[in-house]
């Protein structure tokens, strides 16, 4: 399906109540949508929603073999899915700039910017390091997919444990969960992607939904940018730029620019904490072994949703006696009427066997197109 | 005259036929095609086979390779099925990568033959963790009509039947390996699965169970992929597989298996005559 | 007597919640649990399609699989085939024709059962919606233990120790079978016996669609 338009009167409407001081869904400029953060039953597998944008990340693990040029160093790797899931214009296993350009964002603000310690991933210096995969798969696009998805990811990276490993001579042994306790990732620090729409080159909204996504990177009808865009910073709890990411206009007031990083930089650090409380919290749960699944998201309380304790089904005409008797009578028949077998195995030339229907030519009948014009 | 008939009503056409107990292609409906099995047919493959039946041809080879098991599973050798619709068996199929139903028949016949246990994998491996055999299931359609698993199975089983294995001897110390290709041990097969398809034709008042179908017929019960598929080894099933298509009623499903154990026994028949007259030849 | 509270022990289904229009950009949406199985379901359509895949017949319909992580595989492919063919029985196809119709699948648990969890769920995605529907379609999983008694519903360690394991999917209108898949060996009997078992489980899943369309009908 090709991409959603948006209407001039949708552009120019939110154009002007956001120049009056107001947002669609009522929100102050910097103020962002509910950030909710679930766990999965697995280390490492987490689902964030901002506001109605629902992003998925789960972290895997496995032994491989360095790079070259890194041979103590462990390897990351991010890969994003935008699957026809988040909205119906995106088309199923095809990457498009958006896809591209999320997982260049997410590469950046976590591997360029040296959050993971690489190096204690290593098991064997040049032949065996853990190789950390994280994917992201978008559920629902509703806006500021960079932030959520950067949520999401630091989330996961943080919440995982990896396979504790001992080695024995050369062989490597790696143990299973219940073996041994598996180890957490070390995280120098928490970096988070904020995105701001700036509009009219003055206004800066904080985690912009996709309609002011859309217009703030529009242009008008006389293709004149508005001075409009979308800034991308990336800042860890310590108030350290990491990323930063222009998207539109041109920006003559760099003002603009030191305003978004000063209000991420507060942003950052509620996320960041709020992003470890719940790690922690959700630690202490497991200890308890109270069992965490991404089942807990569905919420009785919602109307379009429905919950039904264990299921048991009321026994009606039905025995098992009955069947099994019922099925011997029929092989007693069965073996009655065991008639010699239609078909004859004949073999033919070396090598070769064949099996030829005993009944000579079959019948023809013929259909003829008369009797059906007549009826 | 038929020809315009089937052209302007199809679907008129196939109940007619069908309404007065016959198919289009003369057979009843629990009557299968002719099948004709060839096997050692390929020099260049260590075990080969081909089959026709009716029009549904497919030939099966087996190469053989030697490689290290996975460290998981360090005594199972491995047994790779590739199946291949070329475009020149169905005007149906495009050239180029292997279209999903390729993949999907191909997953459906590794399936069998895994749920089958016909094949011990440990049979396979020669030195644990250290040297099994790779059994590379070769199986190309020529002319896909219809019923393809059943074609596929019967193909693959009687190349597997006639596959001998060289002997190997493996050195420890030296991690030497010597391959005798002049001394062969069968390959142990434990019993022989068969696949039946069925196209179930609905009509208004009851189910219509094809046997065998052809691909004209699987596409008027419902498109590629919607047969009934029954598998039995040696008396049990290992293996019922519908997706989609027409309902199946339960007294139906009773039939089907009657049926396939009676086309079990004729094929499993086909497959000894032919090995059999094989041993022959070559003696 | 002993044999039938035996058996009454094996009828229980897993706890099912779900949720419709989980989702907001999607046409339809579900995320459903079966016991600690859970699988997301998102239906789009009918959409405009490129004119390739078109058909003047019946709307084309694409099923999607996704993997919580890892790269797609034959064994997906599969998966995508099992649910396409079982929503092209159940979708009205002919009423939308050169249209496609998208769903997309996406694994979050898997505890035993969820190619049938997919199933049932992508089922309450179709009624989500509004895709005019033949009938809708319940999946019922059941396992053959090592000692040959039938287990519906089995949990994972039990799927792993499994003689055989059996998906069956009934209609809602003839309650007959639309689509089966098994693995293992088992004999003619045990798969009868299976068949009447899910049979009578498939009630209980339909039921519980008719709850939550009855609860959800009430406010619209």
């Amino acid at each position: 399906m090709k991409d959603v338009f948006l209407s001039n009167c949708e552009k120019s409407f939110l154009q002007r109540i956001v120049s009056e001081g107001h947002r669609l869904d009522g929100r102050n400029y910097n103020e962002s949508r509910r950030l909710n953060i679930s766990f999965g039953s697995e280390y490492g597998s987490c689902i964030v929603s901002l506001g109605e944008t629902k992003v998925l990340a789960q972290v895997s693990c496995e032994v491989t073999q360095p790079k070259q040029i890194r041979p103590n160093e462990g390897i990351l790797y991010i890969n994003v899915e935008i699957s026809p899931m988040a909205a119906p214009q995106f088309e199923a296993n095809r990457q498009t700039d958006l896809t591209v350009y999320l997982n260049r964002l997410l590469e950046k603000c976590y591997k360029d910017s040296k959050c993971i310690d690489l190096e204690s991933l290593c098991i064997v210096v040049e032949e065996k390091v853990w190789s950390l995969r994280v994917d992201v798969k978008i559920l629902n696009h509703g806006g500021n997919l960079i932030e959520c998805s950067s949520i999401a990811t630091l989330t996961s990276l943080a919440h995982f444990k990896r396979p504790d490993v001992t080695r024995s001579g050369d062989s490597v042994i790696i143990h299973t969960i219940a073996e041994k306790d598996p180890i957490p990732t070390v995280l120098y620090h928490y970096p988070v992607c904020m995105t701001f729409a700036i509009f009219n080159n003055d206004v800066l909204l904080s985690d912009p939904s996709f309609i002011e996504e859309s217009v703030c990177t529009s242009s008008t009808e006389e293709g004149i940018n508005t001075g409009g865009g979308l800034l991308v910073v990336g800042m860890n709890q310590y108030k350290e730029l990491c990323l930063l990411d222009l998207n539109g206009a041109a920006l003559y007031d760099s003002n603009i620019v030191h305003k978004a990083i000063v209000s991420a930089a507060d942003r950052s650090k509620e996320i960041v904490d709020l992003v470890k409380k719940i790690i922690i919290s959700d630690d202490t749960m497991r200890q308890k072994r109270s069992k965490i699944n991404f089942a807990d998201i569905i919420t009785s309380e919602h109307m379009l949703s429905l919950t039904q304790k264990e299921l048991t089904i009321q026994l009606k005409n039905y025995n098992v006696d009955d069947m099994t008797s019922k099925t011997e009578r029929m092989q007693v028949e069965d073996d009655v009427k065991s008639e010699p077998s239609k078909y004859d195995v004949v073999p033919s030339l070396p090598q070769t066997a064949e099996i030829v229907s005993k009944k000579g030519g079959s019948q023809w009948i013929e259909i003829s197109s008369d009797s059906e014009e007549d009826q | 005259m038929a020809e315009i008939y089937k052209l302007i009503h199809p679907l008129k056409y196939f109940t007619d036929y069908i309404s007065r107990e016959v198919r289009p292609d003369g057979r009843k409906f629990d009557e299968q095609r002719n099948i004709k099995l060839n096997v050692n047919s390929l020099k260049t493959a260590e075990a080969s086979a081909v089959v026709k039946c009716g029009n549904t041809t497919v030939v099966c080879g087996i190469q053989l390779e030697l490689a290290t098991p996975k460290a998981e599973e360090p005594d199972l050798g491995y047994l790779v099925t590739n199946l291949e619709l070329p475009a020149l068996c169905s005007p149906k199929y495009r050239p180029g990568p292997p279209s999903d139903h390729a993949q999907v028949t191909n997953y459906l016949v590794s399936d069998i033959i895994t749920n089958s246990k016909c094949i011990n994998l440990k049979d396979l491996c020669i030195v644990p963790d250290k040297l099994a055999w790779v059994l590379y299931c070769d199986i190309v359609c020529l002319d896909n009509d219809g019923s393809l698993v059943d074609a596929c199975i019967i193909a693959l089983m009687a190349s597997l039947k006639t596959l001998c294995l060289p002997s190997v001897t493996y050195d420890n110390d030296t991690e030497d390996i010597k391959v005798n290709a002049d001394i062969r041990t069968p390959l142990k097969v434990h019993g022989l699965p068969v696949a039946t398809s069925f196209a179930v034709y609905k009509l208004p008042d009851r189910n219509i169970l094809l046997t065998d179908p052809s691909a004209y017929e699987e596409e008027m019960c419902g498109g590629i992929g919607a047969n009934f598929i029954v598998c039995s080894n040696e008396g049990l099933l290992c293996g019922t597989q519908k997706f989609g298509g027409s309902n199946l009623l339960s007294d139906s499903q009773e039939e089907s298996l009657k049926i396939s154990r009676d086309r079990t026994n004729v094929v499993k028949k086909v497959i000894e005559t032919s090995i059999k007259n094989d041993n022959e030849f070559v003696s | 007597m002993g044999m039938e509270k035996n058996v009454s022990k094996d009828f229980k289904l897993k706890p099912m919640k779900c949720e419709l229009n989980f989702l907001s950009k999607s046409d339809g949406s579900t995320i459903l649990s079966q016991g600690d199985t859970v699988a997301v379901v998102s239906v789009n359509g009918p959409l405009d399609i490129k004119s390739t895949s078109q058909s003047i017949e019946k709307s084309t319909l694409e099923v999607l699989y996704c993997t919580k992580g890892g790269k797609p595989s034959v064994a997906d492919r599969y998966k995508e085939n099992v649910i396409r063919q079982t929503c092209e029985t159940a979708i009205l196809g002919s009423l939308y024709p050169r249209t496609g119709i998208t769903v997309t699948i996406q694994e979050l648990e898997d505890y035993g059962g969820l190619l049938s969890c997919c199933l049932n769920c992508t089922c309450l995605a179709l009624l989500n919606s509004g895709v005019s529907m033949r009938c809708v379609y319940a999946a019922v999983t059941c396992a053959v233990d090592e000692s040959g008694d039938i287990v519906l519903e089995p949990p994972k360690h039990q799927l792993q120790t499994a003689r055989a394991v059996m998906t069956f999917v009934y209609d809602s209108r003839e309650k007959s079978l639309v689509t089966s898949f098994t693995e293992g060996m088992f004999s003619e009997d045990t798969y009868k016996e299976a068949l009447a078992r899910c049979h009578a489980a498939s009630d209980l899943i339909f039921s519980f669609y008719r709850d939550i369309v009855s609860k959800y009908a009430n406010v619209i």
